[in-house]
């Protein structure tokens, strides 16, 4: 196969993205095409389910690399994060090298020369053949570059987004025994974050801003159609309308673009091909998930229909 | 182009927006890969460079259309009409020349170079105005523009007369452009400056002489205030999990590994939230000061768990669910009425309200709690029960009591200040944000 060249343009990249069936806007195709340029990550935020993570993995698909994910959580340190010391594997090797110690030591009578003849082969157990490297280090060593995508850096520790600066501004990270080490290739960064709680400047200067929110109903629609093949235009276009009123209604948990097109799927299965009040009631609890919002959803459930019912 | 983009990035930072020059440098380079050709590109990479949070997008969405709204990206018009001066028996302006070949790029670097020239920055008053446009004027080449229609206006070839008509359009809309961009970034730096010394004197004005239109700008600054004393708080927190070797914890855990320590445990302090009760006076008397403490104390209760809010006037009432349920304004408004509240808004009685005070959470109060007084001290002659405040401090951990009266007036007249103070483990005089903000600051170092 003949390697296109990647990230040609804003407009090039929109169109691979669609084939991929990931539907971006012009904002966030801009800001991918940036942050390749310009080699910077990418802090996505935005409300759950928009398409966050997603945006990620596409990447990874488009560019052909493979996607290096890490998990963020309260207490995620260096060695979940970066890199741990093999210990099992240094055991063994003391366990098995024992009985050769002897040959190693060669005779020599005294403490001192002893120690002079191991201190040659002792930085053995700290090299990278014990290193067991986690996400950050193994995205720095991959030869052809790679997608790493940290998720939800919000849920992590400050300490740990500190740690992250050198990582994200050099691309390198320092192991004390090794030293430091560098990024072969520089990977593709994305950062998501879900609000929690507010970044530091220091990370946010790092990185290029991008806030996905919900999608307009135009996009949505061709994002339904994207994901869920087969969908007749009719129901799709009362199946976004209604959803995007509901966004505008009071309630806890707003449906977010999955539920849309988990929504769009149970409808087909269900064989639907419009909506009607008594099909949205019955299948309400596919996009809300609190009683209560079901509730404050049906008490309009009639004049939202009649709306949806009307688009064209 | 970077000029512009500078003096941009400087509007930004004027409205409050922090832009370190590492952002700067991300947008100038971006521009670069994007170009300019695209306003809706050029602006979304700006905004991917400079905008960090969602408050800031807000801010850049109003200033990207105000400051670009010139029409520097349509110099799309009439296509082909100027084929026919793309002659090369003339040698064009090259003003005139990106007018032609409708280059933005080349067009805004010939502004961009004559901003430069021209010294926009050192404008300092309003009368310079014209000047400095006449400098830019001088620089981006508009005389040889006006060679160039005058000679193209002697040609005698078809087109000529549109291709006139037309570069005098352009001419006009060049002229109108400066003209607007010289006067925003005038009114720009004119406004900055005057927001500079407004904020700052705001942070040292008294509560009770500040006007009306300066409370805005007010609840702007406490907000900040109070991020900045979360934030530290948060940090706090965080240092409080490192602990001691938990020696029994460990042994126990690795019992199972014949005694190997593989598994270490540790002992870790208790997060100590601070406990802080608060009380509010919201009497006539110092109603200029209260409604700031009121508006700190409901920011605090955003953001701290365990502080619980009383007011008081004639008697006291607690009032931490109202904080809870409403937003700030409404809050207010509702405490200041006295609404749903079991309160007595008549003559202020520091005794009577200690008395409340005492039975509502006399018995909550521990070794571990902070009590915060906010108030004047002016009993009108009531009995100030001494007593129940000794009481109290006893047994709380501190009492901070801070007044918005100047200490030269502690204990004139009505005022009780000087007898309470012997009970105060701190008493401060507090009646400006700055002083606010320091005493707080002390409080949460100590709790």
């Amino acid at each position: 196969m003949i390697e296109k060249e990647k990230m040609l343009s804003i407009e090039e990249l929109q169109e691979s993205f669609g084939q991929l069936d990931y539907i971006c806007s012009k904002k966030i195709a801009t800001t991918l095409f940036l942050a390749y340029k310009l080699n910077k990550p990418i802090l996505v935020e935005g409300p759950a389910g928009v398409g966050k993570t997603e945006l990620a993995k596409t990447c990874a698909k488009y560019l052909g690399f493979p996607l290096i994910r890490l998990q963020c959580y309260e207490g995620l340190d260096e060695s979940k994060s970066l890199y741990e010391w093999k210990y099992g594997k240094q055991l063994l090797y003391t366990q098995i090298l024992k009985d050769n110690l002897n040959k190693i030591i060669d005779g020599k009578d005294s403490l001192a020369d002893a120690m002079v003849k191991m201190h040659k082969h002792d930085d053995l157990f700290f090299s990278l053949n014990f290193l067991e490297p986690r996400p950050l280090l193994k995205a720095l060593q991959t030869e052809k570059g790679a997608v790493l995508l940290i998720d939800e850096i919000d849920k992590s520790d400050e300490e740990f987004e500190a740690f992250l600066l050198e990582v994200l501004s050099d691309f390198q990270v320092s192991v004390p025994e090794i030293g430091t080490i560098k990024a072969k290739k520089i990977p593709f960064v994305v950062l998501t974050s879900n609000n929690a709680r507010d970044l530091s400047d220091a990370l946010k200067r790092r990185c290029l801003h991008l806030y996905i929110s919900f999608p307009d109903a135009q996009m949505e629609r061709n994002i339904v159609r994207a994901k869920v093949p087969g969908i007749s235009e009719e129901l799709n276009k009362q199946l976004v309308s209604f959803i995007q009123q509901i966004r505008n209604l009071d309630i806890k948990k707003l449906p977010s673009v999955s539920e849309t097109i988990d929504w769009a799927q149970v409808l087909m299965l269900l064989c639907e091909d419009k909506l009607d009040h008594e099909v949205i009631k019955n299948t309400l609890n596919v996009i809300l998930k609190y009683e209560e919002d079901i509730r404050k959803a049906e008490e309009k459930l009639v004049e939202m229909t009649m709306i949806a019912k009307q688009v064209d | 182009m970077d000029n512009i983009l500078l003096d941009f990035c400087f509007n930004l930072r004027n409205e409050g927006v922090r832009i370190s020059v590492l952002e700067t440098i991300d947008a100038i380079t971006a521009i670069k890969h994007i170009g300019y050709g695209d306003r809706e590109s050029f602006k979304y990479a700006l905004s991917a460079a400079l905008i960090k949070s969602e408050e800031d997008a807000l801010i850049f969405e109003k200033q990207f259309e105000s400051f670009f709204n010139i029409k520097l990206f349509d110099m799309d018009y009439n296509h082909g009409i100027f084929d026919v001066a793309k002659t090369p028996e003339k040698k064009w302006s090259d003003l005139t020349e990106s007018i032609i070949n409708k280059d933005d790029s080349q067009f805004l670097e010939l502004f961009n170079k004559a901003i430069d020239i021209s010294g926009l920055d050192e404008m300092r008053y309003r009368t310079q105005q014209g000047m400095y446009v006449q400098k830019i004027m001088d620089q981006i080449g508009i005389k040889n523009l006006e060679e160039d229609i005058t000679y193209l206006s002697k040609m005698k070839i078809p087109g000529a007369e549109s291709m006139v008509s037309a570069l005098e359009k352009k001419k006009k809309d060049l002229l109108d452009f400066i003209d607007a961009y010289v006067k925003s970034q005038y009114e720009l730096r004119e406004g900055r400056r005057n927001k500079d010394t407004l904020e700052n004197r705001l942070q040292y004005t008294r509560f009770a002489e500040l006007k009306e239109h300066e409370m805005e700008e007010m609840k702007t600054i406490i907000n900040r205030f109070v991020k900045k004393i979360y934030a530290r708080y948060s940090k706090r927190k965080i240092n409080y999990k490192k602990g001691f070797l938990d020696v029994k914890k460990t042994i126990r855990k690795n019992s199972s590994t014949d005694g190997m320590l593989f598994d270490i445990q540790w002992r870790f302090k208790k997060i100590n939230r601070p406990n802080i009760y608060v009380i509010c006076d919201i009497s006539n008397s110092v109603r200029y000061a209260s409604h700031f403490m009121l508006l700190f104390l409901y920011s605090l209760n955003k953001t701290l768990l365990k502080i619980r809010s009383f007011v008081m006037c004639s008697d006291l009432v607690e009032v931490s669910h109202v904080f809870k349920e409403y937003d700030a304004e409404e809050a207010l408004d509702r405490i200041y009425s006295g609404e749903d509240l079991d309160i007595l808004l008549g003559y202020t009685d520091y005794g009577e309200s200690f008395k409340d005070f005492k039975e509502i959470c006399g018995n909550a109060i521990n070794k571990k709690s902070t009590i915060i007084i906010l108030g004047d001290a002016r009993n009108n002659d009531t009995n100030p029960h001494i007593e129940i405040l000794k009481e109290i401090k006893d047994k709380c951990k501190t009492l901070i009591w801070l007044n918005p009266e100047k200490r030269l007036l502690w204990g004139t007249s009505d005022s009780e200040m000087d007898r309470y103070l012997p009970y105060c483990d701190i008493a401060q005089e507090c009646n400006t944000i700055d002083q606010l903000n320091k005493t707080l600051n002390d409080i949460f170092k100590k709790t």
